[in-house]
């Protein structure tokens, strides 16, 4: 039941039971003074009369209590609700001049996807496409950086030390080191901003007294603003996606075409692989491309779509979604066998795409929220309440998304068009998943081959570690090993203090420039991002975080006032948060949940290969049986088949995996592992 | 490894409670094939113990036991397949619902009646949400 277009009232923002300062955004002094944006028309939006019913209900009901709080049946609807209201209230456009849609070159935009992402919205060939804006989640006039000194009031050196720094690993008990890869896979899809401006004065931040940081200095370059236009005039700093935004493997592929070109070439000939297949060596893993994709050199890095911040868990996805993709190829060129290898290249990267974002919503999601609540709403969102084998029987139900799903339902932007936003990029901020150390052992018998710390299974050292463990027995051991849970004195140490440039003494504290990141590029502060959203307010420390050690602790940081307290810092405090805070089974705070609700469903919903298109006539009947028919298990199945028995009874792979028994098994060498994983 | 995070462990609750909720479904659709049967074969004693004038009120007795039939035999493929068959047992859990007021309504004998198909009801309903979650998360 579509409604008519209009635009949508849903009562005001919600009434929080404090008063809201009287100007939330003087903590970024960048705001003050300036014009407020003019906002560009809002694009109307569409939502059924009864999903807009659901968001008027939700948001009486979330006056008594947050979502998690209410049983099952009232807590489902409610996120539903949300949803809605953050389809007309939290998505902005911040393009105001397109960037223009190159000429395909003669592909077929009705049936394959461009390699930079254009013409996927074939009336805005620009949307989504690398090199487009970020959008935001909040209003535009909230979303002015701030500048110093508020910019480093507390310090984001002060708040790494005092907050984040890792003292005991706390790990999550029910998800494996693979989960974090993951969403490290999936963010390297959407969304990458350009390196550091290095035209402009580097930011200092301030050193807290006693601070041991190499040579008591630390300077970290700034974001680099997209190019302002005149229609930019009194509006906040926006920055370019340099990825496309669209959920389209482009981290596998590529955001360019020269860079698409590079995944196709033989590693051992040089040659373009004209059968549709990725290069792979003969052992099966991935070339290398001894520098990151922007050109940075790193020895023995690598080559993928995108393969910067690259480690060992990066490596085995990467690795094992090559091999997918040919093993597609195989598939579809026994099916069709009259395809050429471009065509075979294209539907497979379709069918290849589709299938990372099955994973990632009915799987990774439910793995981190690991509840009936959690599991119904993302299984609803790809295949609604009636569910998959209804769907996989009988198709959809009409066009609404509730009954049958996001797959198959018409597109629909709702309030701007699609761009991954720069809020979603602040609470995708999951470096505490990270562990500091990694042991790498012999499936067959958990054997330790190799230990090594983080900063020696990243970039270019992470293809050492493939030298020297066979590839099964890798996967194997990030998928036995927990990572760190999302909580406050988690952040990985190995990240605090990383030597970027190879013991060139250039360090980098990550956690600093996460807090700075969110600053600099006006993300608001934890409870003005709250009061945007429709979720509780805290007044109090006491009220953020039911840990009275962490209280007093943020309470000293931020100098009593909770106002100031950084949306990273705020998701993590609430991991304690009864009343409030990360809803029971979930892996990370309801705060990241809501923005998660809304993008994870447009990123679907706004693609037209995931919707209108989303049918065999686009992918090929064997392509679309394949997105039905396959799952992150079904991959390491026919690529790993010697894992098995590990991961046979694990619910989700992405739950630790049993271990292997001591005395069971053969030594394994990386040189024999066989390659099963289709043609190179 | 925690058995909530076990494949076999979720699934063998799942079939702990479909066992749990075909066991009082299928209870439940023989009392109702029960009670339809003897609308249609004795429609004046069913009159007598709602309550009824026997004269009047046969006819309606027994189209009322040929639909207890019907409704009954249109749920099995419900008790065969609770999971892959929820919207059918959805519709029949509000159509008790529904079938509960509309006894009550009437009273008399129908009293007893509205009190029994309430309860049960209730019941299948529980055991029903109960199947629902252990499904759920049985799942990835």
């Amino acid at each position: 039941m579509k409604g008519a277009v209009e635009s949508l009232d849903l009562g005001g923002p919600l009434p929080q039971s404090d008063p809201p300062p009287s100007e939330p955004r003087d903590i970024g002094s960048a705001s003050a003074g300036r014009a407020r944006p003019s906002a560009p028309a809002p694009q109307p939006v569409r939502i059924p009369a009864t999903e807009r019913l659901v968001g008027w209900l939700t948001l009486r009901a979330s006056r008594i209590q947050a979502w998690h709080r209410w049983p099952f049946l009232i807590a489902v609807p409610m996120v539903v609700g949300h949803r809605t209201l953050m389809r007309v209230r939290n998505l902005t456009d911040t393009q105001t001049v397109p960037p223009p849609a190159p000429d395909p070159a003669g592909l077929d935009v009705r049936a394959a996807r461009t390699a930079d992402g254009s013409f996927n919205d074939l009336a805005k060939p620009w949307m989504g496409m690398a090199g487009a804006r970020f959008g935001r989640n909040m209003p535009l006039d909230q979303t002015f950086g701030e500048a110093p000194p508020t910019l480093f009031e507390p310090s984001p050196r002060l708040i790494s030390n005092r907050l984040l720094a890792r003292g005991a690993f706390q790990e999550v008990p029910y998800l494996n080191v693979l989960a974090a890869a993951w969403i490290q896979f999936m963010v390297h899809d959407w969304l990458s901003h350009e390196s550091g401006d290095k035209t402009a004065a580097p930011h200092e931040i301030p050193l807290p007294p006693g601070d041991d940081w190499p040579e008591g200095r630390m300077t970290v370059l700034p974001t680099k603003p997209d190019r302002r236009s005149a229609a930019d005039r009194g509006r906040p700093e926006a920055y370019a996606n340099v990825e496309t935004s669209w959920w389209d493997g482009s981290q596998i592929y590529g955001s360019s075409l020269e860079r698409q070109r590079a995944v196709r070439t033989d590693p051992e000939t040089g040659r373009f692989l004209t059968d549709g297949t990725l290069g792979l060596t003969r052992e099966g893993l991935l070339p290398l491309a001894h520098r990151t994709a922007r050109g940075k050199p790193d020895e023995n890095l690598e080559l993928a779509g995108v393969n910067g911040n690259w480690w060992i868990g990066l490596s085995v996805l990467h690795t094992l979604f090559a091999r997918e993709h040919n093993a597609i190829v195989d598939h579809l060129r026994a099916a069709y066998p009259d395809g050429s290898g471009e065509w075979l290249f294209q539907k497979a990267r379709l069918v290849n795409a589709a299938l990372t974002a099955k994973i990632h919503t009915v799987e990774w999601t439910p793995a981190l929220m690991n509840s009936p609540e959690g599991r119904m709403v993302m299984r609803g969102n790809f295949w609604g309440l009636l569910g998959e084998q209804y769907r996989r029987a009988f198709g959809r139900v009409g066009t609404g998304e509730i009954l049958s799903g996001i797959p198959g339902s018409p597109a629909e932007h709702h309030a701007a068009p699609y761009a991954m936003t720069e809020e979603f990029a602040a609470v995708y901020r999951m470096h505490s998943l990270m562990p500091d150390a990694f042991s790498f052992r012999r499936h067959a018998d958990d054997v330790e081959l190799l230990r090594r710390d983080l900063a020696k299974v990243a970039g270019g050292q992470a293809r050492e570690v493939h030298d020297r463990v066979a590839f099964d027995d890798v996967v194997y051991s990030l998928a036995t090993a927990k990572p760190g849970a999302l909580v406050l004195h988690n952040y990985p140490n190995g990240l605090r203090r990383l030597d970027r440039l190879d013991a060139s003494g250039v360090y980098f504290d990550m956690a600093a420039i996460d807090i700075l990141r969110d600053r600099e590029r006006g993300v608001p502060r934890y409870c003005a991002f709250r009061r945007h959203i429709d979720a509780h307010v805290p007044r109090t420390f006491a009220e953020l975080t039911d840990d009275p050690v962490w209280q007093a602790q943020l309470h000293e940081v931020y100098g009593g006032d909770i106002e100031k307290v950084d949306l990273l810092i705020g998701t993590l405090a609430e991991s304690r948060s009864a009343r409030y805070g990360s809803p029971p089974g979930f892996g990370f705070s309801d705060t990241a949940f809501r923005i998660f609700i809304l993008m994870a469903s447009r990123r679907l919903k706004s693609d037209r290969f995931y919707t209108e298109d989303f049918r065999p006539e686009i992918y090929t009947p064997a392509g679309f049986a394949w997105v039905q028919d396959n799952s992150l298990r079904t991959v390491l199945e026919r690529h790993c088949p010697a894992l098995h028995s590990a991961f046979a009874d694990a619910r989700n792979v992405f739950f630790p995996w049993r271990k292997g028994e001591a005395g069971t098994g053969a030594p394994s060498n990386p040189r024999e592992a066989p390659f099963v994983g289709g043609s190179r | 490894m925690n058995k909530t995070l076990s494949l076999a462990w979720t699934r063998a609750q799942a079939l702990s409670r479909r066992w749990d909720f075909q066991r009082l479904f299928l209870l439940v659709l023989t009392l109702d094939a029960l009670c339809g049967a003897a609308a249609l074969a004795e429609p004046a004693s069913t009159a007598s113990l709602l309550g009824l004038e026997a004269g009047s009120a046969t006819g309606w007795i027994q189209a009322l036991g040929g639909l207890l039939l019907l409704a009954a035999g249109l749920q099995l493929p419900g008790l065969s397949d609770p999971v892959g068959r929820r919207w059918g047992n959805l519709a029949g859990l509000l159509g008790r619902l529904v079938l509960c007021v509309l006894c009550l309504f009437l009273g008399g004998g129908f009293a007893l009646l509205a009190l029994v198909q309430g309860g049960l009801s209730l019941a299948l309903a529980v055991l029903y949400f109960q199947l629902f979650r252990a499904e759920l998360m049985s799942c990835p």
